[in-house]
Parts: structure tokens; sequence; C-alpha cells
């Protein structure tokens, strides 16, 4: 990837899990993903309304001050469908859009690829990319998703804190060239760990967009000990490669549709499989669900999880996060209840 | 021996000395201020105690100050009530920030729990804010709404929104009792909501400050079919229970399972 490492000003936006970075990095451009920086602060924007979901608040709230030229956005949502026409109204620049079907049938795959080939050809305004590109590119993200699944197969271990884990992903998908992987493949290796982390209760850690390590290390600090996730920026973002060979759009589009689903999504069965396998797989003792307030895809989604883990008793605990600090305190006192809920096996 | 419980909560700071047995020696009450570490210093200063241990929002900030362990209230509250109540089966705790429900399984385990964040509807503070829009001091105001032959429907629950909402009532000429039981009414809908949700079996503890309010005793009371238990000193039970985790702990981890055989409920409280 460092042959490609385009300037600064050739930075690429996104915000949703679906949005093929090989595609960008084939063309030398740098895909960089949007926080928002985690918190909504100060006044509100009178331009957004205060119930729309909270992380594209903060997006939109950050953008102000720093965005890059592009920006790409993914139909997952009808808040980030609003992102995108005020981002279009606001700010300008190269704004791009993914129509993003929610099921991942044959059509529904051929479709996606026909949406990836119309981007990449917006991207190198208009003509078509090199085929041997995007297969590098691919081969590239196939070697960095198993290196991030291998961190979290650490994780799944207790070798390693999620947090940090976590923190190394937030830092790769802000910059993900090849100088940020080699650092933090560097940082892993000198890392000698002390393991303090291995004795609470394991629990799994259920989200949409997480950005706040604020409440990851709340999480941690009350003792308990996250051995696996489904967030959109954890596992699930690094769950399958693309297959290789045929046609680039097509073996794309097959990967983005057919791995680990998130809540946007039509259904909650395979997700719902997934977490139960995670659970089962690592011995963990509880889930912990943190709900992105006013994210309806993902509320809808709730009351399943919570009906199959109640009929398998397992303890389930439900945080609500807002992206500001305002119930940090309340969250920590349940986070230890709940840690004392597992310790005594419950 | 003796121990101290100290629950630093977001309107007061309660402190319980508590013997080897479980006797309460010694209660101090203050209120937490924007400045809580310098309350719970003068409540403490002259004590000769041996552990501490901190519970209440504060915990951590006082646990570090006074090298003290700290536990969270949920629990506290917990132990605190199947050490009176050794029958109940769940708390409903409403103090000044916040309202618990918890479920509790055999010897007082907590085996579910639920509680409201962020916003002070149905909290000890809402009910203190409407009362001082009546001119009134909190510990006035549930006999006050109890003097109502009827309660004015109030539809909000959001502090800032019930207010206004009392405001048009009295401006229509509504007795201000009806409107004060009205509100008591709509904290106790909230806090039932909660209850139904947690579903603990019966018969609950209700405790925290809110359950000092003989409005908010009696209609809990009517609407759980009095299967509601009051300790003396609700208030105090997250500080009690502070202090009785930590005779356990000390008791398992230094002397056994029992340090007294005579241990048991000092405080006993009475249906509502």
């Amino acid at each position: 990837m460092e042959s490609h490492r385009p300037a600064s000003d050739n930075r690429v936006g996104w915000l949703c899990s679906y949005t093929p970075m090989e595609i960008p990095l084939a063309l030398g451009l740098l895909p960089t993903r949007m926080s928002g920086q985690g918190r909504i602060s100060g006044a509100t924007d009178p331009r957004i309304y205060h119930l729309l979901c909270p992380y594209v608040r903060s997006v939109f709230k950050a953008a102000a001050q720093l965005r890059p030229e592009r920006v790409v956005f993914a139909r997952c949502c009808d808040a980030m469908v609003r992102l995108h026409d005020l981002w279009k109204v606001c700010f300008g620049g190269k704004v791009h859009f993914l129509d993003l079907p929610k099921i991942s049938s044959p059509e529904a795959v051929s479709y996606f690829a026909n949406v990836l080939r119309g981007w990449a050809k917006e991207l190198r305004d208009g003509a078509e990319p090199e085929e041997e590109e995007l297969w590098d590119s691919i081969t590239e993200m196939n070697r960095v998703r198993a290196f991030f699944r291998g961190l979290f197969s650490e994780v799944a271990r207790r070798a390693l804190p999620y947090s940090w884990v976590r923190e190394r992903v937030r830092l790769w998908l802000e910059y993900p060239t090849e100088g940020t992987l080699k650092a933090i493949e560097e940082e892993r290796q000198a890392l000698h760990f002390d393991g303090k982390m291995g004795k609470g209760p394991g629990v799994i850690l259920s989200s949409t967009m997480l950005d706040q390590g604020e409440i990851v290390s709340l999480i941690e600090e009350a003792g308990l000990v996250v051995v696996g996730d489904d967030e959109c920026l954890g596992e699930r973002h690094f769950h399958m490669d693309v297959e290789e060979g045929g046609d680039p759009f097509e073996a794309l589009a097959h990967r983005y549709l057919q791995r680990w689903p998130c809540p946007r999504m039509k259904g909650v069965g395979r997700r719902l499989e997934e977490l139960e396998r995670i659970l089962e797989e690592r011995g963990a003792a509880g889930v912990v669900i943190v709900y992105l307030k006013f994210c309806d895809q993902s509320s809808f989604d709730i009351p399943l999880i919570q009906e199959k883990f109640r009929k398998k008793g397992v303890p389930l605990l439900l945080l609500e996060n807002d992206y500001t600090s305002s119930a940090l305190g309340q969250m920590r006192t349940r986070l230890e209840a709940f840690r004392e809920i597992l310790h005594e096996g419950f | 021996m003796r121990v101290v419980g100290l629950d630093v909560g977001s309107r007061s700071v309660k402190l319980v000395v508590m013997d080897e047995c479980g006797r309460i020696v010694d209660v101090r009450l203050a209120d937490t201020t924007f400045d809580p570490s310098k309350q719970c210093l003068a409540l403490i200063e002259g004590l000769k105690v041996d552990r501490i241990q901190a519970t209440g929002y504060g915990r951590h900030l006082m646990g570090k100050i006074l090298q003290a362990s700290v536990v969270p209230e949920i629990l506290a509250h917990a132990r605190a009530v199947h050490h009176m109540f050794p029958n109940a089966k769940g708390v409903l705790d409403i103090g000044g920030q916040d309202t618990k429900c918890i479920a509790l399984g055999d010897g007082g385990r907590v085996i579910k729990f639920e509680m409201n964040d962020r916003c002070a509807a149905g909290t000890g503070k809402f009910l203190e804010i409407m009362a001082g829009a009546f001119g009134m001091g909190i510990e006035k105001f549930g006999a006050f709404a109890l003097e109502a032959d009827e309660a004015s429907n109030i539809s909000s629950m959001c502090t800032v929104f019930a207010e206004s909402e009392a405001t048009s009532l009295m401006a229509r000429g509504e007795r201000p009792s009806r409107i004060a039981l009205g509100l008591h009414v709509a904290v106790a809908r909230r806090a039932l909501s909660m209850v139904r949700r947690v579903s603990p079996a019966m018969p609950i503890a209700f405790t925290g400050g809110v359950a000092l309010n003989p409005c908010m005793r009696k209609l809990l009371a009517e609407e759980l079919e009095d299967q509601i238990l009051i300790p003396s000193h609700p208030q105090l039970m997250g500080a009690i229970g502070a202090a009785l985790l930590l005779l356990d702990k000390i008791a398992s981890g230094e002397r056994g399972a029992d340090m007294c055989s005579g241990r048991g409920a000092e405080e006993r409280g009475s249906r509502a």
C-alpha cells in the first residue's frame, strides 16, 4: 500500500463499514474514516435535528472544521441520507453516494457491483480503473483483514485488551497506510502484556458505531473482559475476505454483502447466529449492548436479541450511548453491578 | 472493629458507622453540595474506624481520597434490603438523581436491575424542584399532596415541562394540593413502569430518600397491593449496605463465614 500513498489532500472520507476501502486505495486515494471525534460538544447545530443519530451529528459538527476533499456516503439509514443531503448544501466538495442494498441475494450482489463500478469511475473522473490495480488493492486489504482478525483472536484468548485493539483499528481506519500497519505490528511485538485483564467475567460487546473509547474503558475498569464484539468497526468490519478471481467489482460486492451483517441489513437471524457463535466459542458470561440513541434499525433488533439470550439464560446489559458524557457515571454503576451479577455466576 | 459505609449521593452524603456485629453505632448526614469531598471529610472527622467502603455517585472520588474500597449502589441497596427484610424479592430505590429497580434472588443476590439515566424525571430531584415551585420544602410536599381529594392530570414527566404544566393548572384555578398529588402520581407511574419491566417477585422494599415522602409511600403501596416494605430510615440503605458488604468481605477473607452469631437485622423497617 505504500506505493499508493497519496498526498494528504487526496483523502476520501467514509462513514459506513460497507464502503469498500479497496476502491479508493486502488486509485491512489486515501480512504479515511470520519469519526466525528466521538463526542457531540458545544451548541447544537440549528441545521441538524437534535433527535437525529448522534454519530451523524458528531460527524457533521466535526466536519465544519476539518473535512476531506471527497466524501462517500452509503444508503445505510435515513440519518445518513440526510447527512449526505446536508453535506452537499453546507460543505460541497466531491460528494459520492453508494446505493447499498439491504439484502445479499445474487441480484443484490450484481446491483451493488454496478454501484461500485460507477463509484470507481466517479473517483477517476469518468475513466475505468485498471483491474490489476483493483486486485492489488484487494489482495492488500485481505492481508490487512487477516492481520486485524489475528488481533481480535488474541482478544478472544484474553491475550490482548480489547481497548488496545479497538484503538489501533481506529488509528488504521483514519490513516490506512502500510506505515500505520507496520507501526501497529511493531507495537504489538514490543508489547509485553501483564495479563491483568485475564480474571474478570468475559463479555461480548454489541453495538453499532462506538467511537467513544471511554465507554470501552468503563467496561474494562468495571472488571469485565471484552472477549469479542459485534460492532460496525470491530470484528464485523474484518470478517471474510474478498475471493480473488473473476470480476473485481462482483467479488467486492459479494464480500461486502455476504459478511457478518450489521443491523441495517434485512433480518436479525444471521447476526444473532454470529453473536451466539462467539458467545459460546469464547465462553463469555454475558452480553453488553451499547445502543446508539435514535438508531431505529439497531433498536428494533434489541428486543429480539434480549429475548434470545433471556431464553438461553445469558445476562444482558443494555446501555444507551448519545455521544455525550452525561451518563457515564450511571453507566459505570450499571457495569459494576453487572460484573457482580456475572461474578456470582447468574 | 468499626467500619463505615459512606453513600455519596447526588443530593446528600450518608455515613453509617457499624460495629463488627452489624449494629449501627453512628449516623451522619450532610448535603452533597458542589464539593462532596469536603462534605465527606467533614463527616468523617473525629471518627475512629478501621475500614471505609464508599458507594453512590461519588464513590470513586472518595475511594481515592480516603483509600476506601468501593461498591456500586445497586449492590449496596440489595445487601441492606436483604439484611433487614430477608423475605424481600426486590428493591425500588428512588434517590435524588436516579431510580433503580432490582430483582433479588436467593440470599439477596442481584439477578436483574434497571436504572434510569441522564434525566432527573421521576426522581427525588423532580419532586424537590416541584416543591420549590409550590414555595415549600421537599419534606412537606408529600403531606401537602395527601390533602387533595383527587389528583390533577399531569401528562409530562420532564421536569421543565411538568413545571410549565403545573403553572398552567394553577393559572386555571386548580387547587394546588391536587396539582401536587398529580405530580406524585406521575412519579409513581414512572417508577411502577420500571418495576413492571424488571418484574421482581413480591414483596419489594422501597428505599432512597423519596421513600420518606408519605404520598409516594401511599401511592406505591396502593398500586402494589401493600406488597411493599419500607425501612425506618430508607435514605440510609445505601450506606448500610456498603458497611454490611464490607463486613462480609472482612468476614469471608479474614475470619471465616460469620464474625458475630448475633448479627442480624439491627434496624427493621415496617410495611407501608
